[in-house]
């Protein structure tokens, strides 16, 4: 992890390459001077002053741009910043950054933005995770969720679920600071009820965490059939663009190829296979191999064939295949009479645009079906494993005290059981510092944020 | 007199561990008092040990300390308390003859050639390049030395309240000590205010001991020291007890504007410090009577402690309120309860080894720290005793970890936490309560404290002698199996059972009866801990990475931009040594302490 120092950082915030605008990012303890290098201006806090920009050491202009100052502490980062919006472009980009070089500022490492952000305690481990996972976020559920997470509502359910438990030890400790004839003992049922009410919340976390996991880790949709049954036409078809190179030799496909968009808000992610089926030279068998793996992991399983896909389940690897199944016949352009369609099974032309969005369809309902539709507890989904890994072992905690309780077992061990479910839930929302979790976290950053 | 010599002002519960640690350690102390006769003298209750306090004396006497042995010469009865609760928080109280007990305690004291006592008061010290130098007596001499240990625990600046009525004095008939206070005021340091109560003392022939309840101590009492005798057959001296009841409570709450001690405010869930009777009433309101113990001060007295009834009522408010009580219905108070407020040192001023952060030599401890309690007092002499005497044998300081003592608990307590109320040692207060139990005092500090110099040859052999008994009884245990209803188990497992108990096998009684109850004790608690202080460890071994990352000695928090402003002038001012200290601090936001612990690991 990069030391924190305070001296100027500065990074392009937008993707590099050319667009209508793209905005250069500074950050540092004192940027007045460097601001009025910049504009020719006396800095103005939190106000999009319309200037030149000049070359901070020779005066060159540079580019016309909106250049904003934020005065700490009210910035992203917490120190005094410079958001400098300019013309889209590599060259005017690349000449700001260089003329900021120049001027003494250095540019700045994958993720250090975020880092002195947290360092400055702008936010704590929740949020700076829902940073990372805000930008790798593939759909609108799951970017909602990490919203949530930048907004600190999740670490506000789990700091209440702390004090509560807390409010049961003070109780419990009271108790053991004092004899048994100087005060009289609160029961072990009042306890234990008060103990079940915090597990359920946890549970109701864990549960809509599941969600959560789905949400940001997509929804696996495998297309399977012969060779040149039109799996890679409709992989396309339903992505809407040419994404797989589509020709009628068989075996084309060799290795699994995969394309991710959104379905009603859930990021699916759909993948092309190689044909596992009568490739009688197994020339493919590696590509069989990966897609025989990738079968296992698959939520969904679209079966394609031109003739009868029922037929296709009936081969050995139906044990396999996911409750999940979707029948697709291929290609019915090429008969000619138009079959009758049955109700289990799609019948689709890429060709002709037929039967796409049926398919669409029921790819979402089945979609929404997997996720669990518990959309209305977006504010309680954990977005990582570090957190749910965290959680399941406080519930663990929560469950040793509620079984010690029923149990009778005294009440210095209960209390130490608690006192270690306190701990990991302290864990949980990183107020206990951990170098490596900070590492993981900010490392996974690309720079400018 | 030489250089070489510590000195400690005061003869208190503080003074006499420091001059015994100290002189244990090979050091020769002066103590200095104003009145020999008030060496070792118990000013407050008649008791020593009680929960959370009790686990203090056991380590007290498992470090080579006075004060568990002499509580059990000049106990008159023991008891353990809490013994509905686990073991880790059993706690042994006795109560002692305040007679006998200064007397016992000035006898070793008098017989040990490395303490010299002296009658006279310290009023100044001088300083030299931030070391102390010499310390200034009442009576003109000045004294050569590079270490003073301050125990002057009588309540500086000290305001009566009994009702609304205020006197300004120290405790009851003693004069305030005023000099030595303004000295070390003038050096620099700051000073806070707290407050405190103490029950009536009622006169003993006026109360009519036919309508009270006898409460006596353990029939199989257990002493505080290895080094006392076994078998122990201590006195046991009843106690007597009695009851408020609603016509008592009436009029204390019709009263209540009267006390200086009522606060009016109840914060939090529960009392946290032994409260006044009037917070009580107020706080468990739904309650009809609360139970007070009539406790002899000394055998014979004619004076009792009423032990739960801490007020600062006006005297005829707690006379009429106590005559409600059967059995009180004529009584006469030889003195009335009431609340003192007095000055007090603020600790983020001192280290761990409760020296001063400013001046090298210079120690506090005991009751000017703002803890309350004889056993607070004396675990912080012995503290400070102990690395005064190290620090001039240029050896390593004596710290003890949170997790090894509850001394060190105090300790870390004391110097990163803000108190509002004197400091009382808790259980509640040790993260590490499962492995800090009485019973284990020894095993815990003993080998630690010998290897300091603090313990003697006498003391560890007989702990030697005890924890092998320990770890072959556990050894033994681990290795036997025994029939439980037809079922074959290992005894051990057997103990870890809610039930379990290492004798109830009579087949055993004979390998069993070779060792000491306290060993057998000490290794069935152990095995039926073993596994939660596993628990516990892992708990605290999450945390104990703040431990292990120090803080820069002056380090500059303004360096790091935007730390909380509240934690930023929190740390400043108190200055933890380490991270784990910084996050304890009362008002040092976790998010801040995050930001620290990054920028530490990175500097390092």
């Amino acid at each position: 992890m990069f030391p924190y120092k305070q001296d100027n950082i500065v990074a392009l915030a937008t993707p590099p390459g050319i667009g209508a605008l793209a905005i250069v990012r500074l950050s540092g303890t004192n940027l007045k001077a460097l601001y009025r290098s910049f504009t020719h201006k006396n800095p103005k806090n939190r106000f999009a002053a319309f200037t030149g920009l000049y070359h901070p050491v020779n005066n060159n202009l540079l580019d016309e741009a909106v250049v904003t100052y934020f005065m700490s502490p009210k910035s992203f980062t917490g120190e005094d910043m410079i958001e400098i919006s300019c013309h889209g472009g590599n060259n005017v980009q690349n000449n700001i950054l260089q003329a900021a070089i120049e001027g003494g500022v250095r540019l700045a490492e994958p993720g250090e933005f975020s880092f002195r952000s947290y360092m400055n305690g702008k936010m704590d481990l929740l949020q700076a995770e829902a940073v990372s996972s805000l930008i790798s976020s593939k759909s609108t559920l799951s970017t909602e969720i990490s919203l949530n997470h930048l907004r600190g509502k999740v670490s506000a359910i789990l700091q209440k679920i702390k004090s509560d438990i807390l409010d049961v030890l003070s109780l419990i400790e009271n108790e053991l600071n004092f004899s048994e004839d100087e005060i009289e003992l609160t029961s072990f049922e009042k306890i234990k009820d008060d103990v079940i009410s915090v597990r359920s919340k946890i549970q109701s976390i864990l549960e809509s965490s599941t969600f959560g996991k789905n949400i940001f880790s997509g929804i696996r949709v495998i297309l399977l059939g012969n060779p040149n049954s039109g799996k890679s036409s409709l992989f396309n078809a339903v992505l809407g663009y040419d994404r797989t190179i589509v020709s009628s030799t068989p075996g084309t496909t060799r290795d699994t190829i995969e394309a991710w968009f959104e379905l009603g808000g859930i990021p699916i992610c759909l993948i092309d296979t190689a044909g596992v089926w009568e490739s009688k030279e197994y020339l493919d068998s590696l590509g069989v191999e990966k897609t025989m793996d990738e079968l296992k992991r698959a939520d969904i399983c679209i079966i394609v064939d031109e003739n009868n896909p029922q037929k296709m389940l009936n081969k050995n690897f139906n044990k396999q295949i996911k409750e999940h199944c979707i029948l697709v016949k291929s290609k019915i352009d090429l008969e000619s009479n138009s079959p009758a369609e049955s109700d289990n099974i799609i019948y689709t032309s890429v060709k002709n645009n037929r039967g796409i969005n049926k398919l669409l369809t029921l790819l979402s309902t089945y979609s929404q079906l997997i996720i669990g539709g518990n959309n209305n507890r977006l504010d309680r989904v954990l977005v990582t494993k570090r957190q749910r890994q965290l959680l399941e072992d406080s519930m663990l905690l929560i469950n040793d005290s509620i079984n010690q309780l029923e149990a009778g077992v005294e009440t210095d061990i209960i209390a130490s059981t608690l006192r270690s479910f306190v701990i990991s839930i302290r864990d949980v929302v990183g107020e206990i510092p951990r170098k490596d979790v900070m590492q993981n976290i900010f490392n996974s950053f690309c720079v400018g944020k | 007199m030489t250089d070489k010599s510590i000195v400690i002002a005061g003869g208190g519960h503080a003074g006499i561990e420091a001059a015994i640690a100290a002189s244990n350690i090979g050091i020769h102390v002066i103590l200095v008092t104003m009145d020999e006769q008030s060496i070792g003298r118990m000013s407050c209750n008649p008791a020593i040990g009680g929960l959370g306090k009790g686990h203090l004396v056991k380590e007290i006497d498992a470090m080579g300390g006075l004060m568990g042995r002499a509580a059990d010469e000049c106990g008159i009865q023991f008891k353990t308390l809490n013994t509905s609760k686990g073991r880790a928080v059993w706690s042994s109280r006795a109560q002692i003859d305040k007679k006998s007990y200064p007397y016992f305690i000035k006898l070793i004291l008098n017989n040990n050639k490395n303490i010299t006592i002296l009658q006279d008061e310290v009023v100044d010290f001088t300083v030299n390049n931030c070391k102390l130098k010499s310390v200034l007596l009442r009576g003109g001499n000045e004294i050569n030395t590079s270490a003073l240990i301050v125990c002057s625990g009588t309540f500086f600046r000290g305001l009566i309240h009994i009702g609304d009525q205020k006197y300004s004095a120290g405790r009851f008939g003693e004069k305030p000590s005023i000099d030595l206070t303004e000295t070390i005021v003038n050096k620099g340091f700051s000073l806070s205010r707290l407050k405190t109560g103490t029950p009536p003392r009622l006169l003993s022939s006026s109360i009519d001991w036919s309508k009270t309840r006898l409460a006596l101590g353990d029939e199989n009492p257990v002493p505080f020291s290895i080094l006392t005798r076994r078998p122990f057959t201590p006195k046991n001296i009843p106690c007597h007890l009695v009851d408020t009841n609603t016509q008592t409570h009436q009029i204390l709450g019709d009263n209540l504007d009267k006390s200086a001690m009522y606060s009016g405010k109840i914060k939090g869930i529960g009392p946290r410090y032994c409260p006044s009777i009037e917070d009580k009433i107020v706080r468990f309101r739904e309650r009809e009577k609360h139970q007070l113990f009539l406790e002899p001060e000394w055998i014979g007295s004619n004076q009792i402690y009423l032990n739960g009834f801490s007020t600062s009522m006006p005297q005829y408010v707690q006379e009429l309120a106590l005559k409600q009580i059967s059995g009180l219905e004529n009584v006469e108070l030889i003195r009335p309860g009431y609340a003192i407020e007095y000055d007090y040192f603020p600790t983020a001023q001192l280290k761990s080894t409760l020296e001063t952060k400013t001046i090298n030599g210079l120690y506090f401890a005991g009751q000017l720290n703002g803890t309350s309690g004889y056993e607070e007092a004396a675990s912080q002499g012995l503290i400070a005793g102990a690395n005064a005497a190290l620090n001039m044998l240029g050896k390593d300081p004596l710290i003890l970890r949170r997790d090894q003592a509850y001394m060190g608990v105090l300790i870390d307590d004391l110097i990163t936490k803000d108190i509002n109320e004197p400091y009382r040692m808790f259980t509640s207060s040790a993260e590490h309560r499962l492995s800090l139990r009485a019973d284990n005092a020894g095993l815990r500090l003993t080998e630690l404290s010998y290897g300091a110099g603090l313990v003697s040859e006498t003391q560890y052999a007989l702990f030697s002698k005890y924890r092998d008994q320990c770890s072959k009884i556990k050894q033994y245990c681990t290795m036997t199996n025994i029939s439980i209803d037809g079922e074959r188990i290992l005894l051990s497992d057997y103990i870890k059972r809610p039930e379990g108990q290492i004798k109830s096998d009579s087949n055993f009684s004979s390998v069993f009866n070779a060792y000491s109850s306290e060993a057998l004790f000490s290794a069935e608690t152990e095995l039926k801990y073993e596994g939660y202080v596993k628990i516990e460890n892992m708990r605290v071994e999450k945390l104990k990475r703040l431990e292990t990352i120090k803080i820069p000695h002056e380090f500059d928090y303004n360096s790091l931009a935007n730390l909380s402003t509240e934690s930023r002038e929190k740390l400043a001012r108190v200055m933890p040594e380490t991270l784990g200290q910084a996050a304890r601090l009362a008002g040092v936001r976790p998010s801040d302490v995050g930001v620290l612990a990054i920028y530490l690991q990175s500097i390092n």
